[in-house]
């Protein structure tokens, strides 16, 4: 199939799916309280972008997203190469690791906010503990990746553990830690979306849920829509960030 | 390192008994190490918000378990609370699992089909998944069918995508044996591709667990009249700092067994697999 046939089935789909919700509402097959019609969303998602109130929330969210992307990164670079490049640090701490790791982040969100209360730093927190996982995580599985003979070699040239760390393990792994962060920067806006949702002052989802509570069907949809395109934008930038610093690496190649 | 390896050499089970004793013995301090250093962190602290963990797990087994006959060792609390979260878990989990897998083949198979979808698949799995709560709500109400809901929508995604890539994936050779042996489509389904897939599927419903374990607790903490998530929510609005822990804690494990079943019965599945990956390296 050509590209261009893939957009035009593509554009059908999207059209056909829109059409349906326009049907399906203005025939009364479902309720306009559940499911806007396809014109009233697409008017949220312009009156959204357009509010300044909408798009004040929506820096806070990545304003938030941000600090708790570049926290997680760092802890979980730093912590992951300490922790692969050790044996027996490895052996001895990854039972623990595997056991907190499938705990789901969400769920400490009461006791969050019973320590920190429901302002920013309670978003950003537990988002910097969930987006930590990945990786820390990933950047362990790489540095253990790393070519034995290599890490060798620089011995033999009598590098210090710091020298070989850097100039060797980390780069080495970079593709490693690179996955982690993509993944990581998903989590860390999941997770402050659903913070918001449950318990904040600011930020996107405390409108949608605003919006729910006062039954606006077309303006949970639209703000919904905003969040999936934020998604994909954020996914975009990072995913391009992460092909521009392991540039070199096998599976970016070509 | 030396030992374990003369042990595998004798004998293979023996060997992995062994092996098994010496990581535990290894990664048993991690563990203590932990669990003191919270335990003297809270005494210092003196935080009302932050109990020591014996208080904790004082509070935990009063919580959930009880010894009192007649009940089977877990507590009336525990029963109503800790089984519809795991009842809401599974289904949501299951529905996600047969529609992820059966939507992706027919995307990956039906060319006209995946590009018709593409950009619904992508905005899909662009949406963080909380994001779909209010939606839910607007659709189902409060009740648990917008929690089943909210799972299934939300944990299908990595489910689909990965059903496709892993469908796309299959070694065009053996699509083609398949062809020339006239094996029929149904037969072909079941004993060609779908276990060709699979490995990519398991990764993806691996995943969706994962999302669906988040999301029951996400509608829990917002809207409910049980299940362990309401328990949690409810502590915390009565300042109840030794209940929320409690029940955090529950969620916790409830994670690491869940987690734990998962990757047992992945590993019994794709025994297959991972032997022949490993014969033919």
């Amino acid at each position: 199939m050509t590209r261009q046939a893939r957009l035009a089935w593509g554009m059908v789909g999207v059209l056909a799916v829109l059409v349906v919700m326009q049907l399906a509402v203005s025939t009364d097959l479902v309720s306009e309280q559940s499911v806007p019609t396809a014109t009233a969303m697409l008017a949220g998602v312009g009156e959204l972008v357009l509010s300044s109130g909408f798009l004040a929330a929506l820096a806070d969210t990545l304003w938030s997203t941000v600090i708790a992307f570049v926290a997680a990164g760092l802890a979980g670079t730093v912590l992951g190469v300490v922790i692969g490049a050790s044996d027996r640090l490895y052996r001895s701490v990854s039972g623990l690791i595997d056991l907190l790791r499938p705990i789901p982040s969400v769920a400490l969100l009461p006791v969050v906010i019973l320590l920190f209360g429901i302002g920013v730093d309670m978003k950003v927190l537990l988002a910097t503990y969930a987006a930590f996982w990945p990786v820390l995580v990933n950047t362990i599985y790489g540095v253990r990746d790393v070519d034995r003979v290599m890490v060798a070699t620089a011995r033999g040239f009598a590098w210090g553990r710091m020298q070989v760390m850097r100039k060797v393990m980390l780069p080495a792994a970079l593709p490693f830690v690179a996955t982690g962060l993509r993944v990581s920067s998903a989590v860390a806006l999941v997770v402050v979306l659903t913070a918001e949702l449950l318990a904040a002052e600011n930020g996107v989802g405390t409108v949608i849920r605003a919006y729910q509570v006062a039954g606006r069907a077309d303006f949970v949809y639209a703000g919904i829509v905003v969040v999936a395109v934020v998604g994909l934008v954020l996914n975009v930038v990072v995913s391009m960030g992460e092909r521009r610093l392991v540039h070199w690496a096998p599976q970016h190649r070509g | 390192m030396t030992t374990v390896r003369q042990g595998s050499t004798r004998r293979p089970a023996a060997g992995r008994l062994r092996r098994r004793t010496v990581g535990l013995a290894e990664k048993l301090p991690a563990f203590v190490v932990a669990a003191v250093g919270w335990q003297i962190g809270a005494r210092a602290l003196d935080s009302p918000f932050l109990p020591p963990l014996s208080a904790i797990a004082e509070r935990f087994v009063a919580d959930w378990f009880t010894n009192s006959p007649g009940s089977a060792f877990f507590s009336e609390k525990f029963v109503d609370n800790a089984l519809p979260t795991v009842g809401r878990l599974a289904a949501g989990w299951a529905v996600a699992a047969v529609v992820g897998v059966v939507l992706g083949f027919l995307i990956a198979l039906l060319p006209r089909v995946g590009a018709a979808t593409d950009p619904l698949v992508r905005l899909g799995m662009a949406v963080p998944p909380p994001a779909l709560l209010p939606l839910a709500i607007v659709l189902f109400g409060l009740g648990s069918s917008m929690k089943v809901f909210l799972i299934a929508f939300g944990a299908m995604w990595p489910v689909l995508v990965n059903t496709i890539a892993g469908v796309r994936d299959i070694d065009p050779q053996i699509v083609a044996s398949v062809r020339a042996l006239r094996i029929d489509p149904v037969r072909a389904f079941f004993l060609v591709r779908l276990p060709a897939a699979s490995p990519l599927i398991f990764a993806g419903l691996r995943t969706s667990l994962g999302t669906a374990l988040i999301l029951v607790v996400v509608a829990e903490l917002y809207a409910s009249s049980s299940g362990i998530g309401f328990v949690i929510v409810n502590a915390q609005r009565n300042f109840d700092v030794l209940g929320t822990w409690s029940g955090v804690l529950l969620l916790g494990l409830l994670g690491i067994v869940v987690n734990g079943l998962f990757l047992l019965v992945e590993h019994r599945v794709m025994r297959w697999h991972t032997e022949s990956r490993r014969a033919t390296q």
